[in-house]
């Protein structure tokens, strides 16, 4: 479970966080008696912790500062979108809506598409969601609402505990990617209930 | 860059109703709909446009912070604001407090005091603060318009992809009319344009609940900075709303500190009506202008957190009760919208993210500082003024901290503030009396027009305003008002006065208790006001006093004026002389007392008696000194007794069914301490009636 990955992970952290901060100060003869500097170096021993914790936390999310990731192969792309990584974040509420996931890559020639159904739905199963929606490509790349993009496009789509895979064969797409080799994309994912989100991810050719 | 999101309208055929919800104390729209489930269809398209806008302006705004980044950091704002950006419960306090700022600008330097509000369901939290520095690069205050926070390069591309969204939802409300939903989001795009003309037109045309219609028209004057107007619409709001939902929407918990706000909430919400008129009415800020300002903008709060709620992300923030939404609702209930938000970063969130999720809590990216302008007051006094309104002294309320310069300082954080046009300070001292009548009782007030933020604006009175100076000097109108209830002032006199002068003034009140308001407005178009609120409880008039009963009134502290005050003749006139202050200088030792008796006629014999008495309280020292005769006693008394009727002496009598006498005397108290005393005037008349009253004064170096 991406949760209990997650959580275990950052509990370690949380614990390391007192530990280093109990480290003994090696003082110096010239130091002034610890109980006249008690407070700052408490205080000092604290702001100590704070960075490891900062720098630790940094390293653990510089990975992730690129939600998912594109691979374009010579027939197709495959698009990996980092799920939240609390499942409760997906499907916080029971609403009517539409899901959407979209991904826009702005280098060389715009391009978007989005992964949504036509109509709007109620429920939170992404699986059974997800089986009803569409590709589709946007004609104004950037520049139009998810719910206007009509253009014909193949693609499927599947999700897992941490990822959301997009997979796509359509050719004007792939030989778009390849022509053009975007290095980076964002993606966005919509809720029906109005929360959105977006990561940057991305893009290798194979 | 930004996407520009258009949508056409369609509207498709679906089974699910949208469900209720709540963040905080406040009542969701989310479920407000003319109920047929093709509105909920075309709510489902319009969802995603705003969703898709809001996430426009996020982008927007988050290159806005960027490009104010450079300077930030350069100057170490960023590591400033850090730890109110990055708001954690299990945070040290002195992290966010403790940052001394040695820039040499005065409002930058000081303590950052705060007020965390972690949410009940998250490890989500928020640190309302004061402006950590007074100039943000290209920002507006976004408390007044929410494209402040946005560099001007990227107002007018979001003024246009709004524009195409209302545009949207005006055709959804053709098909629409009844819904609550889509006028709310009419309403505040409106107002987030500034086309607050527009908004009002949106408001009246509502055609939704009549609750939250009226809702919307008070909101939208109270962004017009239209009081009377939006208070208005909020009394008929509060009349046509449901009485659970307004017991719910009414509920002023969240203002008050920990202790009192858990005794609140056993109160019942038939005893919280009463509770809550009481409440408001104590928090007017000022009561001699038209509405109060306060409820006013407490209402408007109430609306903008039910229209940000309406879905569960506004631009930034996540209004979702599980992602830590009720923590921001309470930042909005208590201190309105900031006026501007810091925001330090996709790594700062990163960090800040993964730190709630350490907590099992969802993220609720972007986290940003909450900051406020100085300008704030608060008026809702102590919960025990509540309770008892009438007992109420000059410190029962705690408007605002300033330094001995009359600037307002960041070293204070209050439960709860909100802004007034014109700044509002607290006048100190008063010298109040109540003198009896047939019917009525006059009321006398003294207060001097004294405060550093007075001081400040006769120093240089165009400061920050741009205004060419005044060519005439500055003055005050100021006003003695009582209220005895809710919705109840009375207006006894007006006085024009000039700053730093002592303003006497007096008038008829009934003999019921009452709420006494001085207040002053500085003339010349300074933005400034000044008062000082207390509760007198008078004594019964002439008439209702019970036959034989003997009485006095307040002895008075009348200002000799170096001798130019002539006391020997008394008169009720002589309270146009009263002292502002009972607080005694150096200089001032020699004053006049005035005081009428009731009950004794001029043919009555009647010994009287002055007592002066220390009210200091001893030290265990002192009080060993004297137990050894080694120390004097500060407290012993000074007394002065003396039998009338006597020629020498110049009473005066207005005979009556109550017979009504007014005396004089001089004091010189030049040979006592520094110290508090009280001054005691007792008269005895020959057959053992007894009447005593006094008046406290403090004696300074």
């Amino acid at each position: 479970m991406p949760v209990l990955r997650v959580c275990g992970l950052l509990s370690a952290l949380c614990i390391a966080l007192p530990l280093s901060a109990q480290r003994p100060v090696r003082r110096r003869p010239s130091d002034p008696p610890p109980t006249s500097r008690a407070d700052s170096l408490k205080a000092d021993l604290d702001r100590k912790a704070e960075k490891i914790e900062l720098e630790r936390a940094n390293k653990r999310t510089a990975a992730d500062s690129v939600g998912g990731g594109a691979v374009v192969e010579k027939d197709r792309v495959v698009f990996t979108l980092v799920r939240p990584k609390i499942r409760s974040l997906l499907a916080t509420e029971r609403s009517t809506g539409h899901y959407v996931w979209r991904v826009d890559v702005t280098t060389g020639e715009p391009m978007s598409f989005v992964v949504t159904t036509d109509t709007a739905v109620s429920g939170d199963n992404l699986s059974r969601i997800l089986r009803a929606s569409h590709f589709r490509r946007c004609d104004d790349p950037l520049n139009i609402s998810a719910l206007r993009c009509a253009g014909a496009m193949s693609g499927s789509a599947r999700i897992s505990d941490n990822e959301l895979r997009l997979e796509s064969r359509d050719t004007a797409i792939v030989a778009h990617l390849r022509k053009f080799r975007p290095a980076m994309g964002m993606h966005h994912t919509f809720e029906p209930h109005g929360r959105f989100y977006s990561d940057q991810f991305h893009i290798v050719y194979r | 860059m930004v996407n520009a999101l258009f949508l056409v309208l369609h509207t498709l055929s679906l089974p699910a109703a949208t469900p209720a919800r709540s963040v905080g104390n406040v009542a969701s729209v989310r479920h407000m709909a003319s109920g047929a489930a093709d509105s909920l269809a075309t709510r489902a398209r319009l969802t995603q446009s705003i969703s898709e806008f809001h996430l426009a302006w996020q982008r927007a705004w988050r290159e806005s912070e960027k490009a104010r980044s450079a300077n930030a950091l350069s100057d170490g704002l960023a590591n400033r604001r850090s730890p109110f950006a990055t708001c954690r419960p299990d945070a040290k306090p002195e992290l966010l407090v403790t940052r001394k700022i040695s820039t040499g600008d005065s409002l930058e330097f000081g303590l950052y005091q705060h007020r965390l509000i972690r949410s009940r369901q998250t490890w989500y939290a928020v640190c309302p603060t004061w402006l950590i520095s007074t100039s943000v690069n290209n920002a507006d205050d976004e408390s007044r318009s929410l494209d402040g926070a946005l560099i001007p390069a990227w107002r007018t591309r979001i003024h246009t992809l709004r524009d195409a969204l209302l545009r949207q939802l005006d055709s959804a409300a053709i098909a629409w009319p009844a819904d609550g939903w889509i006028a709310g989001f009419r309403t505040r795009f409106r107002i987030d344009q500034g086309d607050t003309i527009q908004a009002l037109a949106t408001a009246r045309s509502c055609q939704s609940d009549a609750w939250w219609c009226a809702a919307l028209l008070g909101y939208t004057y109270a962004r017009q900075e239209n009081a009377a107007e939006a208070e208005r619409a909020f009394r008929e709001m509060e009349r046509v709303m449901p009485p659970a939902k307004r017991c719910q929407w009414d509920d002023v918990g969240e203002l008050l500190p920990a202790i009192e706000r858990k005794h609140y909430s056993t109160i019942g919400c038939k005893e919280r009506l009463e509770l809550n008129a009481r409440f408001w009415w104590l928090a007017d800020p000022y009561f001699r202008t038209a509405g109060n300002e306060r409820w006013v903008e407490q209402h408007a709060r109430r609306v903008r957190i039910v229209l940000l709620n309406a879905l569960a992300q506004d631009e930034r923030y996540v209004w979702s009760e599980k992602s830590g939404g009720d923590a921001l609702a309470e930042l909005v209930t208590r201190y309105g919208w900031p006026s501007y938000t810091a925001w330090l970063g996709d790594s700062a969130d990163r960090v800040q993210t993964l730190y709630l999720a350490s907590h099992a809590s969802p993220r609720a990216a972007p986290y940003t500082t909450f900051e406020y302008t100085l300008d704030r007051v608060h008026t809702i006094p102590s919960w025990q003024t509540v309770l008892a309104p009438f007992t109420a002294g000059e410190t029962s309320w705690f408007l605002a901290k300033n330094n001995d310069d009359g600037l307002m300082t960041t070293d204070w954080w209050p439960d709860e503030h909100f802004r007034r046009a014109r700044r509002l300070v607290q006048l100190g001292d008063v010298q109040t009396a109540t003198l009896r009548r047939q019917s009525h009782i006059v009321l006398a007030s003294a207060v001097e027009l004294r405060h550093p933020a007075i001081k400040l604006v006769v120093a240089r009175p165009a400061t920050g305003s741009g205004s060419t100076p005044p060519t005439s000097p500055i003055t005050f109108d100021v006003m003695l008002l009582t209220s005895s209830a809710p919705n109840r002032v009375d207006s006894l006199a007006q006085v024009v006065a000039r700053p730093g002068s002592a303003v006497a003034m007096r008038g008829l009140i009934g003999p019921g208790p009452a709420l006494v308001s001085i207040e002053a407005s500085a003339s010349g178009g300074i933005p400034l006001d000044a008062r000082v609120r207390f509760g007198v409880q008078p004594p019964v008039p002439l008439d209702s006093m019970k036959p034989r009963e003997i009485a006095l009134s307040d002895p008075v502290v009348i200002d000799l004026g170096e001798g130019k005050t002539d006391i020997r003749v008394p008169s009720e006139d002589l309270l146009d002389h009263m002292m502002g202050r009972v607080q005694l200088g150096a200089t001032e030792r020699r004053i006049g007392l005035y005081w009428e008796s009731y009950g004794i006629s001029a043919t009555d014999t009647v010994t009287l008696s002055i007592r002066i008495t220390s009210d200091a309280g001893l030290s265990a020292a002192r009080r060993l000194g004297m137990a050894i005769n080694v120390a004097s006693n500060p407290n012993r008394s000074i007394e002065q007794r003396w039998t009338e009727p006597d020629a020498e002496r110049g009473t005066r009598t207005l005979e009556g069914p109550v017979p009504v006498q007014m005396r004089t005397i001089v004091l010189n108290l030049s040979q006592l301490d520094p110290s508090p005393y009280i001054i005691e005037i007792r008269a005895e008349t020959r057959d053992g009636r007894v009447a005593v009253s006094e008046r406290r004064v403090v004696l300074t170096r």
